[in-house]
């Protein structure tokens, strides 16, 4: 935590702020482009809203107080940053988010950036029918391999509630893998 | 039917992948647009100062305006050119009126006493023969 507290220093100090991005540049765009790739599934949407995550980060880091982490709380501006990017594409498209969802997946064979076969299309079809929460739940823990801990700072809801979750979503995603 | 049992199958990976060098290239591009994000936010910045100075502004000359108009429009003191003006060209005004305004110590205020003596009256008189013209008439 002190060691963050002194990352976070340098980050505001206008003398290293550009050498502590490149730094956390560095540290996260894996991680976060993982997550947001998750949830658009697009490789070129998902380029966008990296750079829109990172940009607002830069912009609000005088406004980060260092009551959460600063790992959750760029988490939780990509996420908001995925989510947002979704509704206003599935609103240009005239459709429900769900739809464009199911539209992006048939699209995913064709993805140069895609290299799957039936099965992570058929989990992804799964995973579309799920609520939007426990969505972000199952790619976080499943995908990301995130800890309950962390998911919960992330998303704010407690770690017997986010287990139950994952359960629940897990069992949702058997039984239509099972039926199709 | 086979029950399809996630932990039992090996971890099904996303199947994501991104170009090559995409995050080599991804922070170099992001480092490079930062200074140009940052000096944007200033510039809102400073659009948005003078705005605030526009509108400072207007709110100030907007206060001073009835300043103004106590100043000047709403004086109660008229100057004399203007009030003699006012008489001259207003008929409906006769010398008869005025008199009647008159007071007596309007009058006696009138009254100029010039305090010359007959002497130098005489003098002045024999001095200018024309004044004498003047009298006569």
């Amino acid at each position: 935590m002190q060691e963050e507290q002194e990352f976070i220093q340098e980050l505001l100090n206008p003398k290293t702020q550009n050498q502590a991005f490149e730094k956390l540049l560095k540290e996260y765009q894996r991680p976060l482009y993982n997550h947001i790739r998750n949830i658009v599934l697009d490789h070129d949407d998902a380029n966008d809203v990296l750079q829109n995550t990172f940009v607002k980060v830069f912009q609000n880091l005088n406004k980060f107080k260092g009551e959460s982490k600063l790992f959750s709380w760029m988490y939780r501006i990509a996420t908001n940053e995925a989510l947002t990017f979704l509704n206003q594409k599935a609103k240009k498209n005239g459709v429900s988010s769900e739809t464009l969802q199911n539209k992006t997946i048939d699209n995913l064979k064709a993805d140069v950036y895609f290299d799957g076969n039936d099965i992570q299309i058929k989990l992804q079809k799964a995973i579309v029918l799920l609520p939007e929460k426990q969505q972000l739940i199952f790619k976080m823990k499943y995908f990301e391999e995130l800890k309950y801990e962390e998911i919960s700072e992330i998303l704010g809801t407690s770690v017997g509630a986010l287990k139950a979750s994952y359960h629940l979503a897990v069992k949702k995603i058997e039984a239509f893998v099972t039926k199709n | 039917m086979k029950t399809f049992k996630l932990e039992n199958e090996p971890k099904i990976a996303t199947g994501f992948t991104v170009p090559e060098n995409y995050f080599e290239d991804f922070s170099t591009r992001m480092m490079q647009q930062l200074p140009e994000k940052e000096t944007k936010v200033i510039s809102i910045f400073a659009r948005r100062k003078t705005w605030i100075y526009a509108a400072a502004a207007i709110l100030v000359l907007a206060l001073s305006l009835p300043i103004y108009n106590n100043l000047y429009s709403h004086s109660s003191e008229i100057d004399d050119a203007t009030l003699e003006n006012y008489i001259t060209y207003h008929s409906s005004v006769s010398d008869t009126d005025l008199v009647n305004l008159l007071d007596e110590q309007d009058i006696q205020k009138m009254n100029i006493d010039l305090n010359l003596e007959d002497k130098t009256i005489e003098n002045e008189l024999s001095e200018n023969s024309n004044l004498e013209q003047y009298l006569l008439n």
